[in-house]
């Protein structure tokens, strides 16, 4: 009845067009992504409000730095989805050798961008494959396999990058900060990449193979699906991911640092839990975690601007995932 | 998460039952103790002046924080969880240490006590909502570092003379560090394999369900547990505040990775439950003997993280194999 009261005109006017808008809104509503957008949205406006810059400068500077994670998060989102305690903590190290490595092949020179990016891609997946292995033939949790993986690709980077000048392609570097008009054309590329990846993941057999085998292992099997088979090619992709964010990063910050990939470690994870994918696996929400990544690009940016100390920075980043994570309904939750 | 099959146990043959009681008669901590003797062995082959008590106490002393380290870590391993926050939670009481007890030893105190709660309230929320301990505790890792940042931004502060000088206690009749890895390794084994409530915090991890049967709050283990790995995150850092004199907040950071493979390569499991605290120490002793063993030989510093990497991978490998041999002998 009440219902009815306060929205006479509607429901009688158009009943099945409102019924269908209902519903959208509904859906709107309950979509796990809608905390990281909302979330997103206000520190964007606090940032205006709080600094007085530009709001579309703002977003479009959170744009670009947001999507070198966006593509390291795709990658882990998917190691998460397949479940069975997925989690890749090798990503900061991946990428960290792979900018090395491409910057060395680049030189500085612009006719290199292709074997640089291809270089480092296949460090990435060549990394991911060895973590794989471990992890499904040789049954180690996932956690220590990509953590001994990633330890190793330190000590090679710690005694590879100290003969090492690498300079990144001119042309990457301006393909990173370019502006068509108002628009920032890497962070464009980086919502093509999300949209793309949104795809594969819930319109492809390959996908939907991705979240059945985290959520029933078992009966993804039966459905031939191979679980270990596709379980390793999540830690493959995010390898690759990790490699070719790793160039990007290296290109945009003018070259490659032995800190680069390190904040990428914890953000990588935090961008799939914000999101709203589910963290013991099965479901993945690519939007979110886009809307995950500018919400924490953004963080940082207003944390820089009213000066907070690195302390507070790690701080707030750490409880809120834990914050999410305790607040999140979980369904599928195991261990 | 594991698919638990019915397995059809076959007859045992005699050779079969006497191997299981060799097994138990040596239980897990045989091998990680015996490595450890080795490598201990290969340094006094090396350099003689090890075997004396002050070369003792040389290359003892700087593990005694990564054995308590260890065994925090096998607390939470043996709930069936991984922590991946001990690092910077020992860095955290390293910078309180130094920091704020000089000034306001109660204040310092109190703080501490905190972090112990703290980790209780880690323990409830992991236990109590399903989740994820990885994720967790890699999120408060984050959180301890930011706190010991704020406290100290760069390295620096003076640890009190007092738990400097308990730290370096050194009789001359026994070297100190022999009596501290005696008196920690068997009061930690006996109250875990030999008292009841030991008994129910292993189970807490292994067989939940028959904890909770037998009548025990399954939820009070895990957060015991936590809260025995939070004191002995404490004395790790009490003791690395004693031998370094001053607070870093990165301090202690390699020790997530080094403790994992500790409590792993002591003969520990993932699967909880399955943990020795004799083979823990030992575990420790063989990680952080191996560190201290590279460099004798003249290993790069570098090198030393990979190396102690590749042992616990190695480790790893070699069981999966044995498992792997187990299982296919039994279908013969």
């Amino acid at each position: 009845m009440t219902n009815l009261e306060t929205r006479p005109e509607t429901t009688l006017s158009a009943p099945t067009t409102n019924r269908t808008a209902g519903t959208v809104a509904l859906r709107v509503l309950k979509h796990p992504a809608l905390p990281a957008f909302v979330g997103m949205i206000a520190i964007w406006l606090a940032i205006g409000a709080i600094a007085g810059r530009g709001l579309v400068e703002t977003i479009s500077a959170g744009i670009i730095i947001a999507t070198f994670l966006v593509i390291v998060g795709i990658g882990q989102l998917f190691v998460i989805t397949v479940g069975n305690g997925g989690i890749d903590l090798s990503v900061s190290y991946v990428m960290t050798l792979s900018a090395f490595l491409a910057c060395q092949i680049m030189a500085g020179n612009d006719a290199n961008i292709a074997t640089g990016i291809i270089v480092a891609v296949i460090a990435g997946v060549v990394a991911g494959a060895v973590s794989a292995a471990l992890i499904e033939f040789v049954g180690m949790p996932p956690l220590v396999g990509t953590l001994a993986v990633g330890f190793a690709l330190q000590t090679i980077t710690l005694i590879y990058s100290g003969s090492v000048v690498g300079v990144a392609s001119p042309a990457l570097s301006d393909f990173t900060t370019a502006q068509i008009g108002p628009f920032p054309i890497f962070g464009i590329v980086g919502i093509v990449i999300a949209v793309a990846f949104a795809v594969i993941l819930k319109r492809t057999s390959y996908g939907r193979r991705i979240e059945a085998v985290g959520q029933k292992p078992v009966a993804a099997s039966f459905a031939n699906a191979r679980p270990a088979l596709i379980r390793a090619s999540a830690y493959v992709l995010s390898g690759g991911m990790a490699g070719l964010a790793g160039v990007f990063l290296a290109a945009y910050s003018g070259g490659p640092s032995l800190g680069l990939g390190t904040s990428y470690q914890l953000a990588s994870i935090a961008v799939v839990v914000l999101g709203g994918s589910l963290i013991a696996g099965g479901r993945g929400i690519i939007s979110g975690l886009w809307a995950g990544a500018v919400l924490l690009t953004l963080l940082t940016t207003l944390a820089n601007i009213t000066r907070l100390s690195g302390g507070w920075q790690f701080i707030i980043q750490g409880a809120l995932i834990v914050l999410v994570l305790a607040l999140s309904r979980n369904p599928l939750a195991r261990r | 998460m594991t698919t638990t099959q019915p397995v059809t146990e076959p007859p045992r043959s005699l050779g079969q039952a006497a191997r299981e009681r060799l097994g138990t008669a040596f239980g897990p901590w045989f091998l990680p103790t015996l490595a450890a003797v080795i490598i201990f062995g290969l340094m006094v082959a090396l350099r003689p002046l090890v075997a004396s008590p002050t070369g003792l106490n040389l290359v003892l002393a700087p593990l005694i924080p990564l054995i308590f380290a260890v065994l925090a870590q096998m607390f939470i391993i043996a709930a069936g969880d991984i922590d991946l926050g001990i690092g910077s939670f020992i860095g955290l009481a390293n910078v309180v240490i130094a920091v704020i007890i000089p000034d306001s030893p109660v204040a310092g105190i109190l703080f501490l006590i905190g972090m112990v709660v703290a980790y209780a309230a880690m323990g409830v929320l992991i236990a109590v909502r399903g989740l994820p301990s990885i994720v967790v505790t890699l999120g408060m890792s984050f959180v301890w570092l930011g706190v010991a940042i704020l406290i100290l931004p760069t390295p620096g502060g003076v640890v009190p003379e007092g738990i400097v000088s308990f730290v370096r206690f050194n009789p001359q009749v026994v070297p100190g560090v022999i009596i501290v890895l005696t008196v920690v390794t068997v009061a930690v084994a006996l109250f875990l394999s030999r008292s009841k409530y030991g008994a129910v915090l292993r189970g807490s991890g292994s067989n939940a369900e028959g904890v909770r049967r037998a009548g025990w709050s399954v939820i009070r283990a895990k957060v015991s547990l936590y809260v025995l790995a939070a004191v002995f995150g404490l004395l790790s850092g009490l003791y690395l505040s004693g031998q370094t004199g001053g607070g870093d907040p990165y301090i202690a950071q390699s020790y997530v990775l080094l403790s994992i493979a500790g409590v792993i390569v002591g003969g520990g499991s993932f699967k909880g439950g399955e943990v020795s605290a004799v083979g823990a120490v030992a575990g420790a002793l063989v990680v952080g003997l191996l560190g201290s063993l590279l460099q004798f030989i003249g290993v790069q510093s570098s090198f030393q993280a990979a190396a102690q990497g590749l042992v616990l991978v190695l480790v790893l490998v070699l069981r999966a194999l044995v498992n792997w041999i187990q299982k296919v002998r039994r279908t013969l």
